[in-house]
């Protein structure tokens, strides 16, 4: 499995559990469209540390950087270039 | 309707039009001589029941019989509360309580087959335990209940005034008379059956009854509308929503009012009425059980297939509205803006039988003005050229992340999504948020309904804190009231666990 369907994978099951992984588009913009709201980042952030094992501090966190899947998937490749899975 | 010009109306109807038909309804038709009959049959058993003055709790089945026992009621010189049979023993009896009402009268049902001509067996209780409340109904022969989804229904007296200008009204507005056929879908104990039933009737019209049993049925109704040659055709948009299944592609060509009534109809299934109702004048009309008819528009076709939000327009004359913003403050009758309709008619209660608690519904012109007003809770626009457009109920406002939101607006535009039925939303409690909306989703047979898309749809439209966090999509019909608006106790019972909330600190 892909970094990028992990990180659909807990994006679904903790805030679109109508959703399946694989029907996310790496595009879609997951903030604009309700799905990421400024609450459930903090949520997400922590879902993520668990899955792949790093620590990430939230100070440093830009909203920018989980606009889509791919963002975040982009931002986890420079937090944690040699992913745990 | 109750009053002495309905009762001499029917009278002459009688006399000079017997063999008219006035009722068409699934145990066979009644011509007004007929209906006289029934009529006389069921005054006979009242007189033999109960005591002259009386003040009656009617429960019965939507029928012919029911039809008949309460202008017999009328005509015997009795007070009337008519409650909606559907309610629960134990609130029919609260209420019959807080009716004051001196005797409760159930009417049986037919039997099956039985098309005889006697009134069915009337069962009859006195009210133990009714008090004598300053009753502002006292002058009242029809008292209503309202058809809240919550609580207990409230009782709405209608004078008798009242009804006689809601009946010229309606009978001028919708050209009731001889050779009309009207049908009337609502339950007998709604404000709509003013018009469909009783100003249909003293005025020598046909009313084609639905029966309860058959309501939900498309193949029935298109077989009354089409097959009977209805002209005029009320309701509340389910009505149309299933009129519109039932036919495919065919028409009604017959009906030359359609009065939209009791909700929001979405767009596009107002788009379809045009086809449906090629030769209707189309009208929305807003109201309510404590005003009536208040406020109304008609719609024209291209704009209904234009699929654009229906106005409900402005006030029928004798009718005022005052719109209310969050401030408290009256909105200039010229100019534009948003808040809490309030109206007044020539046809409204003059306040509930029983103070339900809460601020006062009916209350002071907030103008200043000398006219008693009701608060309808309905939140409505008034645009620059002054028509009203209903936005949502003011309880149905729900603040998610400290942002005021309209439940019936995202309500809307899931509705008018691609692959979507129906739609509902609730505020649910949750630990961090607070509160955030989840929404029940009925999809289209045989259609995909696509979560993410649906998001989309509400970010295109709405703030974004309105956009629902969690989507149920579901294959099984939206629990609706009678009056087909949203049962959202019932849908939050069937589709949303609460999660429950884990005290923290």
């Amino acid at each position: 499995m892909s970094r990028l369907h992990d990180i659909k994978t807990v994006i679904v099951e903790n805030f679109a559990p109508d959703v399946a992984p694989d029907d996310l588009p790496d595009d879609y913009e997951l903030i604009e469209n309700g799905v990421l709201t400024s609450l459930s980042l903090v949520r997400l952030i922590t879902a993520l540390g668990e899955r792949f094992g790093i620590d990430l501090d939230i100070a440093d966190l830009s909203p920018q950087a989980f606009r889509t899947a791919r963002t975040i998937d982009d931002f986890l490749a420079t937090a944690a270039p040699d992913p745990v899975s | 309707m109750p009053s002495r010009s309905f009762l001499d109306r029917l009278a002459r109807t009688i006399r000079e039009r017997p063999d008219d038909r006035a009722l068409t309804w699934t145990r066979g038709d009644l011509s007004f001589g007929e209906l006289a009959d029934l009529i006389d049959d069921a005054a006979a058993a009242l007189e033999a029941s109960v005591d002259p003055g009386d003040r009656l709790f009617v429960v019965g089945a939507k029928s012919a019989d029911l039809v008949a026992l309460l202008v017999a009621a009328w005509r015997n010189g009795h007070r009337v509360v008519l409650p909606s049979p559907q309610l629960g023993e134990t609130t029919l009896a609260a209420l019959a309580v807080q009716s004051s009402a001196d005797r409760l009268v159930r009417l049986a049902a037919r039997a099956a087959g039985d098309i005889g001509p006697g009134i069915p067996a009337l069962r009859v209780a006195p009210v133990v335990g009714a008090t004598a409340v300053s009753d502002p109904a006292a002058a009242a022969a029809l008292s209503l209940t309202t058809s809240g989804t919550t609580g207990t229904p409230k009782i709405v007296p209608i004078p008798s005034a009242a009804s006689t200008r809601f009946e010229t009204w309606a009978a001028e507005a919708f050209d009731l008379g001889p050779g009309v056929r009207v049908l009337s879908y609502a339950p007998l104990n709604f404000d709509l059956s003013l018009l469909d039933v009783w100003s249909a009737l003293s005025h020598g019209a046909e009313v084609v009854l639905v029966d309860p049993a058959e309501a939900a049925d498309p193949a029935v109704l298109a077989g009354l509308v089409g097959g009977r040659d209805v002209h005029v055709v009320q309701g509340v948009p389910l009505l149309f929503r299933l009129l519109a299944d039932s036919s495919g592609s065919a028409a009604f060509p017959s009906v030359r009012d359609v009065v939209l009534t009791g909700d929001r109809a979405p767009s596009d299934l107002a788009a379809h009425l045009p086809e449906l109702f090629p030769n209707a004048r189309v009208r929305n009309v807003y109201g309510s059980t404590e005003t009536n008819d208040s406020v109304w528009h008609e719609v024209a076709h291209e704009h209904l297939r234009a699929a654009e939000p229906i106005p409900i327009g402005r006030p029928i004359p004798g009718a005022e509205v005052r719109v209310v913003d969050a401030t408290g403050a009256v909105v200039p009758e010229d100019a534009a803006g948003e808040g809490e309709l309030w109206t007044s008619t020539p046809f409204q209660s003059t306040g509930y039988a029983v103070d339900p608690g809460g601020p006062p519904r009916f209350a002071a012109d907030p103008a200043g003005g000398p006219r008693i007003f009701f608060r309808t809770g309905d939140l409505v626009r008034r645009d620059d050229a002054g028509l009203l457009t209903l936005r949502g109920r003011q309880d149905h406002e729900v603040k998610v992340r400290g942002v005021r939101t309209n439940l019936a607006e995202v309500e809307h535009v899931l509705r008018d999504a691609e692959g979507v039925e129906d739609a509902a939303v609730l505020a649910v409690g949750d630990r961090v948020a607070g509160q955030v909306l989840h929404a029940v989703v009925q999809r289209r047979p045989g259609l995909r309904v696509d979560g993410l898309a649906l998001r989309s749809a509400c970010a295109q439209r709405l703030p974004r804190t309105a956009i629902p966090s969690a989507f149920t999509v579901t294959d099984l019909p939206l629990a609706r009231t009678a009056t087909g608006k949203l049962d959202r106790h019932a849908i939050r019972t069937a589709h949303i666990e609460e999660t429950p909330r884990v005290p923290t600190a």
